[in-house]
């Protein structure tokens, strides 16, 4: 094992110091780390480290030590002590080094006169998730060291249980005020034009977030101003951007409806090619809940949001809620085997839309943010008895915590009972 | 049709002709002016982050009170941060059918001549729950397809009552990799034999494209810029992205939820001038697209049972893309 000794930076020359490291930016659980260690000339190299944590932190941390030679180690949890056994610096995968938030699976080390390129392969748990620096740091034998460099970020997609589905574009929650982008021109030679006429206008999506009308022109969308204020009374707007700086910002007022939509800005004088920004209106932290042994799925098709592969989206917390509360109720009615789950939420919330042709108008409307259930309460599979329906309304005050729970539609064929968590 | 509103005006731009000098350009970051350093005045609070339209690259400026142990200096610090998606890559999908059933998705991807960077790693955009996915490539580095993390992830058996993984857009990328002095794409040249198997059906996804400096930050830098600097490192930023061909829809997948996926990705294509909302084949496809939607929000009476939709469209594609698609929806719908 190599010599190991508490790293503490001083003074920061221009050499030693970390040449280059890669990934800058990561967002797969499995990272090729690659970093390129410069010593000082004449120097000896005594040692180099990656740290990926959420902070200059060697606790909770993914901490990799390189003190030179053929092997590699890992800091333990507390990152006060490395880790049993080490990574010998083959390439070959042998017995994987890992703490509780990443495992080592291989390596190689490629030395030149001054660098020293260390390549590792990594695997993040799932549960190291969130948005993570990479900092690296290296000695030499002169004494000095780089201190802490931030090289680069991770970013780990939470597991099932609380965290947020994705979207490559920007997202911005429904009813409130944006800030979009920044509007200029260009020439053909990719100079800067000030005071450049600019045509720009908001477009949804047909079809996403199971919006499945057939009243396009009539869709809510965004509303644009040039003012973070406003007014915001239109979705197309001109403009002319700024003679000075040559950009103009644009801000815009989402709409509760819960979709796609893009911004498109066009120079007036030659419009195409557009320029364009996708973005999404709604709630990102929904997922979808399904069938299981407690419950079935209904209610999504008969519709106009489609099967129901759309109209089951809740929040991770409301989720469990209704799990705990259904648990509950089953254990005291174990007759019943499973209760039925009609309408929670879209994919990304929003307006629900529930008959094709009710367009925007919102009878769901405590269904737009992720915390809402409808139980089957009339007439087929697995609905729950007439005498119960008020025992599960209370489960869901006393075991699921909710904020509102009622039986509604009493005596018609769509009696349910809707619980909010 | 009023549903296609959205497209005549997209068909209207595309009919204008490209007669002057200037195009217009949205950026979520404000503009690096070109006269110097910008007057932090005249932005948002805390705007530490512009964009320098002359380099495409992204600077960072504040003012050194922010580092620590500097409150009383009145200087500014400048950090230019390099974006790695110098490598200007296309990609082209062939599909095929395995003998034991599953999708061979083929990719060739091109490096421009005129690109400054070699392709050292691209990234493709799959769903997290497929567990049929295996990657292929005789050298490069294969990352995410088999990730024990992942199968984690997608399991439906755990106390969990919520499934990630049909989740809109759950974030699983698999990764194809290599270094500069490996095998990287160098410009001018051409990748083959990049290999994705699996039993999902095709659908248009993303593909991210890695090649360019990799820096090490020169300086420590303060917090609240490295927040901000953190919030742009993100893959659409810092790579180059474009929308191809891959594994998209499980064997179940509704034909409504694929057919309006697709048809939101044809729209997005439409939108940023991808594909020319003229063209007869892209028409074709988004009435008939938008006809399985419509036919498959219905109601249907008891008892009775949606027709299966089978894709047959007359027109022909008009270019290899187009050719792609056509052959990528064929095989999501048959």
């Amino acid at each position: 094992m190599g010599v190991w000794r508490v790293w503490n930076p001083s003074n920061v020359p221009a050499l030693p110091i970390v040449r280059a490291f890669s990934p800058r930016i990561g967002v797969s659980p499995d990272q090729t780390l690659v970093a390129r260690f410069e010593k000082s000339p004449g120097a000896t190299y005594t040692g180099g480290w990656i740290l990926v944590n959420s902070a200059v932190n060697g606790a909770n941390a993914c901490y990799l030590a390189y003190p030179g030679g053929t092997e590699l180690y890992l800091l333990n949890d507390t990152g006060s002590a490395l880790q049993p056994g080490s990574i010998t610096l083959t390439g070959s995968i042998t017995s994987p080094l890992g703490n509780s938030q990443c495992t080592v699976i291989s390596g190689t080390v490629a030395t030149s006169s001054n660098e020293i390129v260390l390549t590792v392969n990594v695997s993040f748990a799932s549960t190291f998730n969130g948005n993570k620096f990479v900092y690296s740091g290296m000695t030499d034998s002169t004494g000095n060291n780089t201190g802490w460099q931030p090289v680069g970020v991770m970013y780990f997609p939470s597991s099932a249980f609380g965290a947020a589905a994705t979207t490559s574009d920007p997202f911005f929650a429904p009813s409130t005020t944006s800030f979009l982008a920044y509007a200029f021109c260009r020439n053909f030679a990719g100079n800067l034009l000030p005071a450049c006429p600019v045509d720009v206008f908001t477009l949804p999506y047909t079809n996403s977030n199971a919006h499945f009308h057939t009243d396009g022109p009539t869709r809510p969308r965004s509303r644009l101003s040039t003012q973070s204020g406003g007014p915001f009374n239109s979705s197309v707007i001109s403009l002319t951007t700024d003679a000075l700086s040559g950009q103009t910002p644009i801000y815009a007022q989402t709409t509760d409806t819960g979709q796609q939509e893009i911004v498109l800005a066009c120079a007036t004088a030659s419009p195409l090619p557009c320029a364009s920004l996708n973005y999404w209106v709604g709630y990102q932290d929904l997922y979808y809940v399904a069938a299981r042994s407690q419950w079935i799925l209904i209610g999504g098709n008969r519709t106009g949001h489609g099967n129901d592969d759309f109209n089951h989206y809740m929040t991770s917390n409301a989720a469990y809620a209704l799990l705990a509360t259904t648990d509950q109720y089953l254990a005291a009615h174990p007759e019943q085997g499973t209760i039925a789950v009609n309408d929670m939420s879209l994919p990304f919330g929003g307006r629900f839309d529930i008959e094709a042709g009710n367009r925007w108008r919102n009878p769901h409307i405590r269904h737009m943010t992720g915390r809402s259930v409808d139980i089957r309460g009339s007439l087929g599979a697995s609905m729950i008895p007439f005498q119960y329906q008020q025992e599960f309304k209370a489960l869901c005050f006393t075991v699921g915590g909710a904020t509102y729970a009622e039986v509604e539609l009493i005596g018609s064929s769509a009696q349910h009972i809707h619980c909010d968590f | 049709m009023n549903h296609y509103r959205n497209f005549l005006l997209a068909s209207l731009l595309s009919t204008m002709v490209l007669n002057g000098q200037s195009r217009a350009s949205l950026s979520i970051y404000p503009l690096w002016p070109p006269s110097g350093e910008p007057n932090l005045e005249r932005f948002p609070p805390n705007t530490y982050l512009f964009l320098d339209p002359k380099t495409e690259n992204y600077i960072a400026y504040y003012p050194e009170s922010l580092s620590q142990g500097t409150a009383s200096s009145k200087g500014f610090r400048r950090l230019t941060i390099e974006l790695e998606n110098k490598a200007k890559v296309t990609a082209f999908t062939a599909l095929a059918k395995s003998p034991t059933g599953e999708l061979v998705y083929n990719y060739t991807l091109s490096n421009s001549p005129d690109s400054s960077h070699p392709l050292v790693r691209w990234v493709l955009k799959a769903e997290t729950s497929d567990d049929s996915l295996t990657m292929e490539h005789p050298s490069w580095r294969k990352f995410g397809a088999s990730s024990p993390t992942t199968t984690t992830r997608t399991s439906s058996s755990d106390s969990s009552p919520v499934d990630y993984s049909r989740s809109i857009n759950p974030t699983r990328l698999i990764m194809w990799s290599t270094t500069e002095s490996e095998s990287p794409v160098r410009p001018g040249a051409s990748g083959l034999s990049f290999q994705a198997k699996s039993r999902f059906r095709p659908g248009l996804t993303t593909a991210y494209f890695v090649g360019g400096p990799s820096r090490a930050l020169a300086f420590a830098v303060p917090e609240p810029v490295m927040r901000q600097i953190q919030q742009l490192l993100n893959r659409d930023t810092m790579w180059r992205s474009a929308t191809v061909i891959g594994p998209r829809f499980s064997p179940d997948k509704s034909a409504l939820w694929r057919a309006s996926d697709w048809h939101l990705g044809l729209q997005r294509l439409v939108f940023d001038g991808t594909l020319d909302s003229k063209s007869e084949f892209v028409v074709e496809s988004q009435k008939a697209l938008d006809a399985i939607v419509r036919a498959e929000t219905e109601s249907v009476a008891i008892g009775e049972t949606r027709a299966k939709y089978v894709w047959a469209i007359s027109a022909r594609p008009a270019n290899t893309f187009e050719a792609q698609l056509s052959e990528a929806l064929k095989l999501c719908f048959e």
